[in-house]
Order: C-alpha cells, then sequence, then structure tokens
C-alpha cells in the first residue's frame, strides 16, 4: 500500500508545538490588532510577517486580490474553500496535498471553482479583472488575447508547412480566444482561436475504422496529438508541470510578476507557507523587475532566446556533449544534468557563447520587452513576430539620427509602443535598468559615426555610407551582423506510438499516442541570411523541420508498432532504422520551414565582412558563400525515409528557386538581385 | 488575548520538555528516501513501484524525482551533489552528477528535500523509439548518492518499474 504521509496525515504534534509556541509568543501582542475594523485583515494574524505584495494595494489587505472572509481567523472559515470537484479534476496527476492546483492544464483551471482560482492566484487569467483589472484593466483586457496566453505562434507554423492549414493565419491556440472588433486587415492578425484537443479513444477508434486512414487524416491525428502534449506547457493560460528547477511559474499576470527561485521555493517571511518545497514564488511580491531567468521558465525553448541571452547552449549527453565543453551540471528545465553549456572550450581563452552584450551590463528581457510587446494590445496575433515591435533602432536611432522622444517626452517603438524605462538626460538616451536599478547609457551609432564621434575604422566601413549615400545598416537588421552566434537545431524527429497514452497538457488526461520530439543535430557556427518581414537582410534558422514517424497499435486494428508513416533507412551498422517522413507539401519533397530569428546574442563587435562575402574567386569560396544565402553546405544532412538525403541548411537549388516555405509571412531567402550582388563581393 | 495565553501553557511544557534532534543536521546514520509528489507532498516509492518515465524536450529522458534526507546537513545557503545513476540487470545505463543542488529543509521537519531531480538514461542508448520501448515496464534501480556540503554521504538504491506514457 502506497502511503503519502505528507499529505494525507497531519504532521507530528511534537515536531509543530514549538513552532505554535513560537507563533503565539510573537503574536499575542497584535491578536487584536487584525481584523474587524483593524488596519489589516484578519488573514494576517497566522501570516504576519509576509511580503507586502504591491504598494498601492494596502498592506495586510489580502482580501482585495485574494477574496476570502477578512473578519476570520480561523483557516477553515478564513479561506475559500476547496471546490469539491477538486480531486474529480485533478484526475493521475503525481500525489499534492489537497487544494493543490499548480500543475493543472488550462481545461483543468477552467474546470476549477473561479472563486478558489483567485484565493491561489489573483493573477490567474481567469480570474485577474477581479484583482490585477482593478487598477490595470487595459493589461488585463488585452493580455489573454496576448501571444504569450495564446501560444498561438507555435500552432499554425507546424500546421502550415504540414499543409494542414492553407495559410498561415491561426486558427489554434491553448484556449479560445476572440477578438470582437478584429480587423483582418491588420497584418498577423485574426479574429478568433479555438483549442486544439487530441483525438481521444472513441475518436480513434472511428478514425481507424476502416483501416489505416488517409495520409491527410493519420497526419491531423498526430499533430493534433504531438502539439497539445508538447507544445502546450509554455503559456500564461497553464501551468508548466511545476517539476523541475528552472521551470516553476505560475499563471496569467503572475507568471511573470512573481518571480521564481529556480528551486521553486519559497523564501519570504511567512510563517505557514511551507519552506524547501516547490511551488511557491520566492517571495509574496509582484515586481516589474522580472530576472531572465523568470522569463526563461518558457524561452528555454523555442528560439531558445531565454539560454542564449544569458550565455547558455542547449546541448546534448554522450556523443552530443563537445569533450572540453563546461556542461551546467544541474538539473533544468527537465533534463538531466549536463545537458547544457556555457562555453564550448574550455581550454581556449574564448568564450564562443557568450551573453548578450545587454545581459552582461546587467539588462534583462524587460528592459526593452515591455507595454503591448509583452500584454498585446487586444488583438488576436498569430505568431510574436507582429505583437513584439520593439528595433534596436528605438533605442539606439539609425545611423543617421540619434534615437529621440516623441513631442509629449516618451519614447516609442517605430510601431508606437511607449518606451517608459527610457529618458532623455543632458542630451544622452537613458535607460533605467528594471533589475540593476542602474541609468545605462544606450550608445548611438550616429553620434559614433559623426565627426569625432569615436566610431571605429571597422565601424564607419560597416555601418557607414558609401558615395551612393548607402549603408548596409538600409539592408541589414542589425542583429545580422551583432549577432555573436548561433544555435541551429537542424532536423526534427517526431514520431507518434498509438500502443501507449499520454497525458496532454491541454486537458490533463491520458489520449492516445506516446509522441515525443528530438532533433537530428546542431550547428553554433552556421550562417544563414533570409529576408525580415520589414524587407531587410536577417539572420534565419531552420525551424521545426519535421519528419514523422507513426506507430500502430492492435488496438486500432493494426499490428503492434506497424509503421503507418515513414520509412526504413540503412543505419550505416548493417541494419536498419525507422526514418520519418518529411512534410510534403506545397510541392515541396520535404518543406523544412526556415524562419528569420532575433537570436539575442548580441555583441558590440559585429561579424567580420568575410561572413557574407567571399574572400577570394576560389570555386570553394563561391560555394561556402553561397550557402550563407541558402544553396545548402552539404554539411548536414537528414535522410528521408525513403533514404533521399535533403540538406538541413538548404532553401534554395541550383537556379535560386526556393525548396522550401517560410514559417512567417513576408519572410523568405533574400531577394535575387541583393544575394547576387552579395555573394559578387570579393574583399580586397 | 485571554485564548492566546491558554494556547501557551501546554507549548511552554514541550518546548521546556527539549526539541527532538532535527532531520536537517548531519547525524551520523543519514539515510535518503526518493519518491513523488508536488506541493510539498512527498509519497516514498515502493520497491518495484511503476514511476512514470518523463521526456524531456528536444532529447533525453529519465524520471523525475524528489529526495528526502535525514541527518544530512540541509539549510537555505548550502548546496549538495546528488550522484544520480541508473542501473537495469546491474548495468550502468545512465550516469549524472548534479551539483548545486538546494538541499532544503522542509518547514514541516520532515529532512531536508532536493527537489525535481532527472534520474537520466543515456540518450545515446536510448535513442529511437523502439529504445524508448524497452523501457516500458521494466525494473530498473535508481542508484543515488546525495553529498551535503560537509561532506556528509548517504545512498539510497531503489527499485521501480519504468512506465513509458500512461
Amino acid at each position: 500500500m502506497r502511503t503519502n504521509r505528507h499529505a494525507d496525515k497531519p504532521q507530528g504534534l511534537r515536531r509543530l508545538l514549538p513552532l505554535l509556541f513560537l507563533v503565539f509568543a510573537l503574536g499575542c501582542e497584535e491578536c487584536d490588532k487584525y481584523g474587524p475594523d483593524q488596519a489589516q485583515d484578519a488573514c494576517m494574524s497566522c501570516h504576519e510577517g509576509t511580503e507586502w505584495a504591491h504598494s498601492p494595494i494596502e498592506e495586510g489587505r489580502c482580501v482585495t486580490c485574494h477574496g476570502g472572509d477578512a473578519n476570520e481567523r480561523q483557516k477553515e472559515t478564513a479561506h475559500v474553500a476547496i471546490p469539491p470537484n477538486w480531486e474529480e479534476i485533478r484526475g493521475s496527476l503525481p500525489p499534492a496535498p489537497p487544494g493543490f492546483i499548480r500543475d493543472f492544464a488550462p481545461d483543468q483551471l477552467d474546470a476549477i471553482d473561479p472563486a478558489y482560482l483567485q484565493f491561489i492566484n489573483p493573477g490567474d487569467v481567469r480570474v485577474a479583472a477581479a484583482a490585477c483589472g482593478e487598477c490595470h484593466p487595459d493589461h488585463v483586457a488585452n493580455m489573454p488575447n496576448s501571444v504569450m496566453a495564446t501560444n498561438a505562434g507555435h500552432y499554425y507554423p507546424t500546421l502550415y508547412l504540414a499543409g494542414q492549414q492553407p495559410d498561415r493565419n491561426a486558427i489554434y491556440g491553448s484556449v479560445p480566444a476572440i477578438d470582437p472588433d478584429c480587423d483582418p486587415s491588420i497584418p498577423g492578425t485574426v479574429c478568433e482561436l479555438e483549442t486544439l484537443v487530441p483525438a481521444d479513444h472513441p475518436e480513434v477508434e472511428e478514425i481507424f475504422a476502416n483501416g489505416v486512414p488517409p495520409e491527410d487524416e493519420l497526419l491531423e491525428l498526430t499533430y493534433r496529438s504531438y502539439l497539445a502534449k508538447n507544445c502546450n506547457t509554455c503559456h500564461q493560460s497553464g501551468f508548466p508541470k511545476n517539476n523541475s528547477p528552472g521551470t516553476y511559474r505560475s499563471t496569467g499576470c503572475s507568471s511573470c510578476h512573481f518571480v521564481y527561485d529556480k528551486s521553486g521555493t519559497y523564501q519570504g517571511g511567512d510563517p505557514t507557507i511551507a519552506r524547501g518545497t516547490p511551488v511557491h514564488p520566492a517571495r509574496h511580491e509582484i515586481t516589474t523587475a522580472i530576472p531572465a531567468e523568470q522569463c526563461a521558465t518558457c524561452h528555454f525553448q523555442g528560439g531558445r532566446i531565454g539560454l542564449t541571452f544569458r550565455g547558455i547552449r542547449e546541448g546534448g549527453f554522450s556523443g552530443q556533449a563537445p569533450p572540453n565543453a563546461e556542461p551546467i551540471n544541474e538539473t533544468l528545465y527537465g533534463h538531466a544534468p549536463g545537458y547544457y553549456f556555457t562555453d564550448e572550450d574550455t581550454t581556449n581563452s574564448i568564450d564562443e557563447t557568450p551573453p548578450d552584450v545587454h545581459f552582461q551590463k546587467g539588462m534583462v528581457c524587460a528592459d526593452c520587452h515591455v507595454g503591448t510587446d509583452v500584454h498585446g494590445d487586444g488583438r488576436l496575433y498569430s505568431s510574436s513576430k507582429f505583437q513584439v515591435t520593439l528595433r534596436c533602432e528605438d533605442c539606439h536611432g539609425t545611423i543617421r539620427e540619434p534615437a529621440r522622444p516623441d513631442d509629449d517626452g516618451v519614447f516609442r517603438s517605430y510601431k508606437g509602443n511607449e518606451l517608459t524605462q527610457l529618458r532623455l538626460e543632458n542630451g544622452a538616451v537613458q535607460l533605467r535598468g528594471k533589475v540593476d536599478g542602474e541609468l545605462h547609457t544606450v550608445p548611438q551609432p550616429a553620434e559614433l559615426l559623426a565627426d569625432g564621434g569615436g566610431g571605429t575604422l571597422g565601424m564607419h566601413a560597416a555601418m557607414g555610407e558609401d558615395e551612393d549615400g548607402w549603408s548596409h545598416t538600409d539592408s541589414l537588421t542589425c542583429d545580422t551582423c551583432h549577432s555573436s552566434w548561433l544555435q541551429y537545431c537542424i532536423g526534427c524527429h517526431v514520431s507518434m506510438d498509438l500502443r501507449l497514452d499520454q497525458t496532454d497538457y491541454q486537458t490533463g488526461t491520458a489520449t492516445p499516442g506516446l509522441t515525443r520530439g528530438s532533433r537530428s543535430t546542431f550547428s553554433l557556427d552556421s550562417l544563414l541570411l533570409g529576408t525580415a518581414p520589414d524587407g531587410r537582410v536577417q539572420t534565419a534558422h531552420p525551424s521545426q523541420q519535421v519528419q514523422i514517424a507513426v506507430f500502430g497499435s492492435e488496438d486500432y486494428g493494426t499490428e503492434d508498432g506497424e509503421l503507418l508513416h515513414g520509412g526504413l533507412v540503412d543505419d550505416g551498422e548493417g541494419g536498419q532504422k525507422v526514418a520519418g517522413k518529411f512534410r510534403e507539401a506545397r510541392g515541396h519533397f520535404a518543406n523544412l520551414g526556415f524562419a528569420p530569428l532575433f537570436q539575442h546574442t548580441t555583441a558590440r563587435i559585429g561579424r567580420q565582412c568575410s561572413d557574407c562575402h567571399r574572400e577570394d574567386a576560389s570555386p570553394e569560396e563561391l560555394e561556402r558563400v553561397r550557402g550563407v544565402y541558402g544553396f545548402g553546405t552539404g554539411e548536414f544532412m537528414l535522410q528521408a525515409h525513403d533514404g533521399t538525403m535533403v540538406d538541413g541548411l538548404q532553401f534554395l537549388d541550383e537556379d535560386g528557386n526556393p525548396t522550401t516555405d517560410w514559417i512567417h509571412e513576408d519572410t523568405g531567402p533574400v531577394a535575387p538581385e541583393v544575394r547576387e550582388r552579395a555573394i559578387g563581393v570579393i574583399l580586397e | 488575548m485571554h485564548r492566546c495565553l491558554l494556547a501557551l501553557v501546554p507549548a511552554s511544557a514541550l518546548l521546556l520538555a527539549g526539541c527532538p534532534p532535527t532531520a536537517c543536521t548531519p547525524s551520523d546514520d543519514p539515510s535518503i528516501q526518493l519518491g513523488s509528489g508536488v506541493g510539498g507532498a512527498f509519497a516514498a516509492y515502493e520497491t518495484g513501484e511503476q514511476v512514470g518515465l518523463d521526456i524531456a524536450p528536444q532529447g533525453g529522458f529519465g524520471v523525475t524525482t524528489l529526495i528526502l534526507t535525514d541527518g544530512l546537513n540541509a539549510t537555505e545557503d548550502e548546496l549538495a551533489v546528488a550522484q544520480l545513476d541508473v542501473l537495469i540487470d546491474g548495468v550502468l545505463e545512465g550516469e549524472f552528477t548534479a551539483e548545486n543542488n538546494r538541499l532544503l529543509c522542509r518547514s514541516d521537519g520532515e529532512g531536508g528535500q532536493i527537489s525535481g531531480v532527472v534520474v537520466g538514461f543515456d540518450s545515446q542508448k536510448y535513442s529511437s523509439n523502439d529504445d524508448l520501448l524497452t523501457l516500458n515496464g521494466q525494473e530498473v534501480d535508481l542508484d543515488v548518492t546525495v553529498t551535503d556540503s560537509l561532506g556528509n554521504s548517504a545512498q539510497v538504491l531503489q527499485r521501480v518499474t519504468v512506465v513509458v506514457g500512461n
């Protein structure tokens, strides 16, 4: 008989009594200080010492946010009661104390009594209007439609590239959402989103009722299952599993504005909050001083910018680990120790993967990304590409004009988002760091490039105007040169095995199909260039290069383990191995997928000219530089289900025709005339 | 106020009788247990108990476990090292060293806890779907040793049965 001794039975009286004594001894003089007609709610008779969450709210007025009864001193009557259906909703989630919901999926949170949800987390997206919304109605009204809440950008690219949806407009999100004032003419917006729920047993039985379904139908089943089970824990409408260092966080407003320690444990002064065990914020404080680590609770995945910004790169175990690398020997983001690295080679004096220069200076994500960038503006964007409006030039200006505030003294992004972190002081643009509190002077290239401005020769050569008034910055985004390193994940093996069930993070229940994904390989020093939505050249990366294998089950009328999608290929060791089938869509044999990406590895010194241009006229050099523009490098070959080899870094054929779609609207390969001009340059 | 004073009487008596030794300070015979749970719950694994195999993003998988210590130095300021090995029929199938673990004293006095540790399998050995499925229903031994900041160690060999999927 398995027992849960901590959750199910009272703690030893012997150990509790000294604590009781302490509480009473310290608290008695204050017994009449809290409660009806007193300065603070009765809650504080037990929670004395807890942090004052938010200064505009009166200190000790717990019920303003949490609800409950401000006049009751007994936990049973003061707290909002645990809903009677809590245990049923919890289902098969791991053992937990009564009332624990901090690992609930969106549908489970939808089902819980809102009063209880507010009691546990007033910042949850479902109840925030009654708490945070009292003072921040715009943010609370907009946030449910923001990409961080809907997760829409993790659904449509995969489905679009697979030919499962006709265009790049998002259809699905982690939560249903609607924009009643939608204007489809606004780029990247949609009017509504629905959830993508995996098929349950009866539905899968129906799909297989007449044998193995057609490929399109089988793939639809696979994508529904894969996306809900693997991409659904990183958004503000649901909790993550909350069981691994680095990933502990809350939901809704509290996802970001309550900071969690890597260990997920409480370190404040409330004597009633358990210490030493997750899941609690580090302190009971709402803050805008959000460390980068908090953002990384989600952004360790996807573009991995929560890692790269801090100089951490995703690695691997055993054969994938560089021999002299500096691993992070900690369990992190669900991985066993040693999966992440901070330095590729400790035998040299170079950090091959340095943190972003902004991070090195003490800045965090929230020093740049503020306002509508993070809260949204109420529109339903298909992707963060459309919601995030910040460009380097918004703070640093262009090579011709320094950044300056509008007439009302407020700095704004190029799309009008207020940049309240900036100020103009004595002619200098300054930024007040949210976490370090320091004033950072923001360098202005226009001033550095001016006569006597101190700009280096290299800077003048790379950024200055030529005799025609043209500058590289007219045609390239800043990060194209100033990204110091790139992490490319190349090839993505996705499998679904119908012999097994797996919990999905939409419903919180087990549905057919064990899904998983793993990359083939990675690169840190390959450079690819594409076109950004603003028409300029930007670094690009392979994205979701999915090849899928599906295995059947006798439960659904196939052989157990029968390969329903994919093929068997030579494993190079005299045997065979399973290779998934690439997405065959829109005329492409392997619709690999590429996207421009700001890698968040900014360095003060830009790239070498030879990264994008030839150093000599040799054929080898021509081939190298053509690889930068998408003609392939031959270095990272992926094996398709029929044995065909596909170049993981190729998106143009020999004639310059696209071999794959790109994820986002208005992005793609570098325009032919720009590409040919750039490849034609031979450096002296 | 009156109610508060009454409560002081038994509490004072117990305090005077002396506090029991805490499980969060070093002892001559430290021990550790592995288990599961969230939100402060700890359910110790029983021998052969079925435990889920967690699949990590982008590769690698293992058993995510809680480590409960008794008699090791568990404080807010100290870090511990955990050696995390997994064996099948005595053969090592994965070995990882986790440094910088926060070994924190549970406020309920039950001991120290390291949360969310992944005892991983060698991803090179278990790279394919078939490899993964060989682990389903497999009895494995989780061999975990925790060394506290003072150099005290405790080890446990816990047999569990791995379940892949639900």
